[in-house]
């Protein structure tokens, strides 16, 4: 019998990790610096739960489950720093971390995504900041530009650029149709309001 | 009642929006990287301009058709749509490199059109049943289910470190308390801001963590684009089904419990139905798992599509989402003052039929669309990731900002983005969080009344109630088997 006439089944193509896994992405460092930080979170909630007014019986008290909440967190935090510890994740951790760290600003993959982040804050916050809306009257309907649109275009045209790697033309003339559509279906035949501030 | 929800859902407009929602839910699903729950995430910020009934339509069409969509790059490209076709690309792949992919795709489609009948037929069976057990739902017990509800969420997301997912379940809850108490009006972690006073909304918080999340997780990786092989003729075989009927059935009760249980979606019904089919077949069938099966396509499709009725259950039932993509279901009847949960029949009488009607239709039309829209969605797959995820930054935007018309909410969804890059690196699963959002409020109020009535007894009086005691030991068996079987 050869090994491709085995009655064996595949055993190792059908692994599974959970609906979201996660297990491969981790290390023990990186568990002990989240215990650390969910740790710091848990005992924060305490205290302010803790400053919060009883109106009448502890039993209603508005504090009492997120003191019970943050307690039990914190006792995570320390199961899961426990087993980070236990798993060598404390050896050198500084250093590690640090080596961590530059590791992960070599990688071009993550780079993009620092890159990314700071365009969307740049566009999110942009956008929270100006606020227009031009109503132009045609025969049919009333044709409007508002300024998401506005801030929406080249910022999606620089995100194509940057990761589509068109020509630039391509990118705005994209981006530019791709805005009046997503507002078009929105504004027009779902009439949600488009975002602004005030 | 049960002729008007049907005369209702068999209208023009009706038919009209859970087309669209299909639609949109295979090419969806068809586009690596866009997952069931993304899809639900960012058109509930659609659904926000419709009415009720047509929003509940729309929602059911998108889930279904979702769910579906991810088989069709799993077999062409050999990368899943959504996460859960992954044992359907195992088998598929090779069948469409051999020139099957018609037929496994049509196999697939099959599968699918069967896998949503068993889950309706189990839903319509099991709402009852569970409407008459929840209605013997006391607040004790209603929070002690909505603590199950988060922890065996964590456990099912995470798989071999449940206490990731419960670590990210407990950040939900307190995310949850924020904004004022529902009891005494008391502002919680509002840090005095008047806006934080309504609390966080979960909507921005769905569509930062299952959709901006996944745009900068994806986005900046170089994917290639996919190279369709040739689909060939699809056609659906019922032969083919009737031929693994068996399997068929088994997967589609496995489907349908696994999407009952809290946190436990699609991926883990499809994967979990693939291995006990594995084990089940017969020799000659098993050594085409891995190369090639039919077998194998049937028991991963009929459990995922059976996962959406499975999954309903607990949502409209008790008001605890089956998994994710249920807790957007949720999220999108709440934004419709639809309150799911043992009264659902006394406050929205009709609304159970007009659901049950909604997935059937959403089931023929999934069938019917499949077919059609396979060929242009291989179009789409020469289209490169990275000109399509970019577009979902814009609808992100506009539809966190969509549902209150706050801005506060972009920012609130932006964040929830990056944070759920961040727990993703770190290896923390999201939807617990998501859960726990959703069920915090109900959690906190139903302890302190059941706490209220408890005053005055003795402290075993917590005991008395049998179903708060099974709970009480569900609870406890959830962290045990999570922290020391695991362990082992």
């Amino acid at each position: 019998m050869t090994q491709n006439e085995s009655s064996e089944p595949p055993e190792e193509k059908a692994h599974f990790t959970g609906e979201e896994g996660g297990g491969e992405r981790t290390t023990p460092r990186k568990d002990l610096g989240a215990a650390v930080v969910i740790g710091i979170l848990a005992i924060t909630a305490m205290a302010f739960s803790l400053r919060l007014e009883v109106p009448t019986s502890i039993y209603t008290a508005p504090g009492l489950l997120p003191f019970l909440t943050g307690l039990s967190l914190l006792a995570m935090a320390i199961g899961l720093g426990v087993g980070a510890i236990r798993d060598g994740g404390s050896k050198d951790y500084f250093a590690a971390a640090r080596a961590g760290a530059q590791n992960y600003l070599s990688q071009q993959e993550a780079r993009r995504t620092l890159l990314l982040i700071a365009v969307l804050v740049f566009y999110i916050f942009l956008a929270g900041q100006i606020s227009f809306n031009l109503r132009l009257p045609t025969p049919f309907f009333v044709f409007q530009f508002s300024s998401w649109e506005a801030i929406s275009m080249p910022i999606l045209a620089a995100i194509l650029w940057f990761f589509w790697r068109a020509p630039i033309w391509k990118c705005g003339l994209f981006s530019i149709l791709m805005i009046f559509f997503l507002a078009g279906i929105f504004r027009y035949a779902f009439h949600i309001l488009l975002p602004a501030v005030g | 009642m049960l002729m008007e929800q049907v005369l209702l859902a068999l209208t023009p407009l009706m038919i009209g929006t859970a087309l669209l929602g299909v639609t949109l839910g295979i090419i969806w699903g068809a586009l690596p990287g866009l997952s069931t729950t993304m899809a639900m995430a960012l058109l509930i910020g659609l659904s926000t301009g419709m009415s009720q009934s047509v929003a509940i339509m729309f929602m059911l069409g998108v889930y279904t058709g979702s769910v579906f969509g991810g088989a069709i790059s799993a077999v062409l490209i050999n990368i899943p749509g959504t996460p859960d076709a992954v044992p359907t690309m195992m088998e598929g792949y090779p069948l469409a490199q051999r020139g099957e992919g018609g037929l496994a795709l049509g196999t697939a489609i099959a599968a699918s059109f069967m896998g949503n009948w068993v889950g309706i037929v189990l839903l319509i069976s099991f709402i009852p049943l569970l409407l008459t057990l929840a209605l013997e739902f006391r607040s004790w017990e209603m929070f002690l289910l909505a603590m199950w509800g988060i922890a065996i969420s964590g456990t099912m997301a995470s798989g071999e470190k449940p206490l990731k997912g419960w670590i990210s379940g407990w950040i939900g809850l307190l995310i949850a308390f924020v904004g004022l108490d529902s009891i005494h009006g008391v502002s919680r972690f509002t840090f005095g801001s008047f806006t934080l006073d309504d609390g966080i909304s979960y909507i921005p918080l769905l569509i930062g963590l299952f959709g901006l999340a996944e745009v900068l997780r994806v986005l900046p990786q170089d994917s290639p684009t996919g190279i369709p092989t040739q689909v060939g003729r699809v056609v659906p075989p019922m032969r083919t089904l009737f031929k693994y009927s068996r399997a068929a059935v088994r997967s589609g009760l496995i489907g349908t419990i696994v999407g009952a249980i809290p946190g436990a979606g699609a991926n883990v019904a499809s994967f979990f139905s693939y291995d006990i089919g594995r084990r089940r077949a017969s020799k000659e069938e098993q050594k085409k798992w891995g190369k090639g099966s039919y077998e194998g396509i049937v028991c991963a499709e009929v459990a995922n599509n059976a996962n959406i009725g499975g999954s309903m259950l607990p949502t409209l039932t008790l008001g605890i989402p089956g998994n994710a993509a249920a807790a957007a279901i949720l999220a999108a009847l709440e934004l419709k003052n639809v309150v799911v949960g043992p009264t659902i029949q006394t406050e929205n009488p009709g609304l159970i039929f007009f659901i049950y009607i909604g997935l059937i239709i959403a089931n023929f039309l999934m069938y019917g669309m499949a077919i059609v829209l396979i060929k242009p969605c291989v179009k789409l797959f020469s289209l490169p990731q990275t000109l399509i995820l970019p577009m979902i930054i814009p609808v992100c935007v506009i539809g966190a900002f969509a549902v209150r018309l706050s801005y506060f909410d972009v920012y609130l969804m932006l964040s929830a983005g990056v944070a759920g890059y961040v727990l993703h690196r770190f290896g923390f699963p999201v939807a617990p969080m998501v859960l726990a959002v959703l069920l915090g409020p109900l959690a906190d109020e139903n302890l302190r009344r059941a706490l209220v009535i408890f005053e005055d007894k003795e402290w075993w009086s917590v005991f008395t109630s049998p179903i708060g005691d099974i709970l009480i030991l569900v609870v406890l068996y959830t962290f045990y088997d999570g922290i020391f079987r695991r362990r082992g």
